[in-house]
């Protein structure tokens, strides 16, 4: 359940994003009804105005043709009777007595300005509001002229409650939506929280779960459950070079310590002892060239030198490294081939280590395969995928034990009793990975085919 | 010829002084970064050979690049426990010589840091080569022994080259792997002795004195 504590709302994402919709969303609505609000109050002022300017229009004929008498009675006359339009109006002399109008006193005194304002009005004994228009006659004569406001109020005011109703339904509105906004996003992230709870606790084989859709949610998922694929990966092979290294390492480190303790209890003389001294140091060098390759691997592994890759061209780089391993082969009495049907094949990547990889598969085919007497060498592109591969037609390696000789240390059946470090494959598959290719191994009926396959000039 | 040694590791720091003063030199040693810079700046040496990571405020690449700035080219040889290509092509482009990875055998680090003195002091490139009666050509690509021409494949050559060049020192195998082939890796194979014995019989089969020398524990060398 998410946690409803105060700080810990607060400090929530989801909380966060829905208090920031639910104001959103209130702010929008706010504005809207503010607008219809100036927009009514302004069309009816507007209605008001007019009506009050055609009154006073044919006041002010009367007054033009007949005089202050004409008006007074004109405004008598229409104040008699049935109150239907809400029309105001008052006439008064220069001291402020009312000459006629419907109104009890002359409400404005002190006001001397012209034009149109709002005024507090007493009328057939009620008080309402009015909206009026003041104009000085000539002798001192003031006329007042306008419209009962009070209905008009009345429309403003429940507008305004209409509105409000409106602003706090929308804002419950909101507050609900944010609320449900939050459930379902909390819900999505606190599953990715839960499952990644377990992996820390050490189930490492657990992943998160990816919906079928494609949206960020699914998307984040996949990326990290390729990142958890990789951690695992990387895990493993961390745990198999642990093997690895205990097993294989702990063998000649073993021989050395039984040496120095022959060497040092003085049991061996002469040329005994200089052999000894220089069995230790083989056994030391070869020990730390194994170490290297591991860390070479290691290094290879991390990816770190992808950021240096280069263009490679293929065929002096496969000639160069045929040339340097050409004159073992023909004392072992194998003949390199080298074959290529095209010269001017490229790929993206790291001079080195890619003659490197090719120097430990040849240096492999010499070795294990020189039963066959002929090792081809050869590169080739097809649909845009590069291949380099070197073919013996020795024992090859049996399809069971394919995927196992590219692991650290792994050395097939047949090829225990032979000198290496069994390191040489791994490397090789290593190099491969690093280029976004791969290591394949086939069967070369007989012997093997180890080939490292890349995607044409662009790796990723 | 005097060098300096510029390493925190005492034990280390020792057994290549210890072993360069046996081999005829006149070692200095400093102990951190801003010592050994004091020292390389202050004094002559042949060659530094310098710990890329050392105590004392100052690397063994600041080192180099403050003594590149005020102009001094004394050859260094960079030690490293950092063996990665990358690492290598930092420490060159700081205005190193070499790079040589801890653990190392001494033998290559003396070959190296002999071969360093010697292009130190050559001057201009040579067009003809010649150790004893061996001659070779570098502008018609040609080798002869005692008037004899000698068939030579290109990396036989350049491997010749290499040997001369460095005539009357020791040249190791990753020495020839580098400078012949570019690759600073290991190999696997014993490739380089092979090519060796190849080149070795062309050049000194039939012949009642021998030049190329194979120096034990250490590599090759050629000498009159």
């Amino acid at each position: 359940m998410p946690d409803l504590r105060l700080p810990a709302l607060l400090g929530s994402t989801g909380f966060r994003l829905a208090a920031v919709y639910a104001a959103l969303f209130a702010a929008s609505a706010l504005i809207v009804v503010g607008f219809i609000r100036i927009a009514t109050n302004e069309s009816l002022t507007r209605e008001l105005d007019a009506s009050i300017r055609a009154d006073v229009d044919s006041l002010s004929e009367r007054y033009r043709a007949e005089g202050m008498p004409g008006l007074i009675l004109l405004i008598r006359n229409r104040t008699q009777g049935e109150e239907r339009t809400g029309a105001v109006y008052a006439l008064a002399d220069p001291f402020g007595k009312m000459l006629a109008g419907n109104l009890r006193e002359w409400p404005a005194h002190g006001l001397a300005v012209d034009g149109a304002i709002e005024l507090p009005v007493e009328r057939a004994g009620r008080r309402s509001v009015a909206r009026v228009q003041l104009y000085s006659l000539p002798g001192g004569f003031r006329l007042l002229a306008g419209r009962d406001a009070e209905e008009r109020i009345e429309l403003r005011r429940s507008i305004n409650e209409i509105l409000l109703a409106g602003v706090a339904l929308t804002t419950v509105l909101a507050i609900a939506g944010g609320y449900l906004f939050r459930r379902m996003v909390l819900k999505r992230v606190e599953a990715i929280r839960r499952t990644a709870t377990s992996i820390v606790a050490g189930h490492l084989a657990i992943r998160l779960p990816a919906g079928r859709t494609d949206d960020e949610f699914d998307l984040l998922a996949r990326t990290l459950n390729e990142m958890l694929d990789k951690i695992e990966q990387l895990m493993d092979g961390v745990r198999d070079v642990a093997n690895a290294i205990a097993h294989d390492l702990r063998t000649p480190l073993t021989r050395v310590r039984a040496r120095i303790e022959e060497l040092s209890a003085g049991r061996l003389q002469g040329d005994e002892e200089s052999a000894a001294l220089e069995g230790v140091q083989a056994e030391i060098d070869e020990l730390l060239r194994t170490f290297s390759a591991l860390l070479r691997i290691a290094e290879v592994d991390a990816g770190a030198k992808r950021g240096t890759f280069a263009e490679i061209r293929v065929v002096p780089l496969l000639e160069d490294a045929a040339e340097l391993y050409r004159a073992v082969a023909e004392d072992q009495g194998v003949a390199l081939i080298l074959k290529n049907d095209k010269d001017d094949l490229t790929v993206m990547g790291d001079g080195q280590l890619m003659a490197q990889a090719i120097g430990n598969l040849i240096d492999n085919a010499i070795k294990y395969g020189r039963d066959g007497r002929e090792v081809v060498i050869s590169a080739s592109k097809q649909l845009g995928v590069v291949r380099l591969s070197v073919a013996d037609h020795g024992p090859g390696i049996p399809e069971s034990e394919r995927s196992r000789v590219t692991e650290r240390f792994y050395r097939g059946e047949q090829s225990r009793s032979r000198p290496g470090s069994g390191l040489g494959l791994s490397l090789a598959a290593a190099v491969a990975r690093l280029h976004s290719g791969h290591l394949e191994l086939a069967d070369n009926e007989p012997g093997l085919l180890a080939s490292i396959v890349l995607p044409g000039n662009a790796p990723a | 010829m005097r060098v300096l040694i510029i390493e925190d590791d005492r034990e280390v720091g020792l057994f290549v002084a210890k072993g360069l003063s046996e081999a005829g030199h006149v070692v200095d040693r400093a102990d951190n970064g801003r010592d050994g810079l004091f020292l390389a700046a202050s004094e002559p040496f042949d060659v530094l050979v310098v710990d890329r990571m050392l105590p004392g405020g100052i690397d063994g690449l600041g080192i180099v690049r403050a003594l590149r700035e005020t102009g001094n080219q004394v050859p260094v040889l960079f030690l490293s426990a950092l063996n990665d290509i990358d690492e290598r092509v930092r420490g060159l482009k700081a205005g190193g010589d070499d790079y040589l990875a801890k653990p190392f055998a001494f033998a290559e680090l003396l070959a190296r840091v002999e071969a360093l003195s010697r292009r130190a002091r050559q001057t201009g490139p040579d067009t003809v080569l010649r150790v004893g009666d061996l001659e070779l050509d570098l502008l018609a690509q040609k080798a002869e022994r005692a008037g004899k021409p000698i068939d030579l494949k290109g990396r036989e050559f350049k491997i010749l080259e290499y040997l001369m060049r460095h005539a009357g020192q020791v040249v190791t195998r990753t020495m020839l792997l580098e400078g012949v082939w570019n690759y600073h890796f290991d190999p696997q194979t014993n490739v380089i002795d092979v090519h060796m014995s190849r080149l070795r019989s062309k050049i000194d089969k039939g012949f009642e004195k021998p030049l190329i020398f194979t120096v034990r524990n250490a590599g090759y060398m050629i000498r009159a």
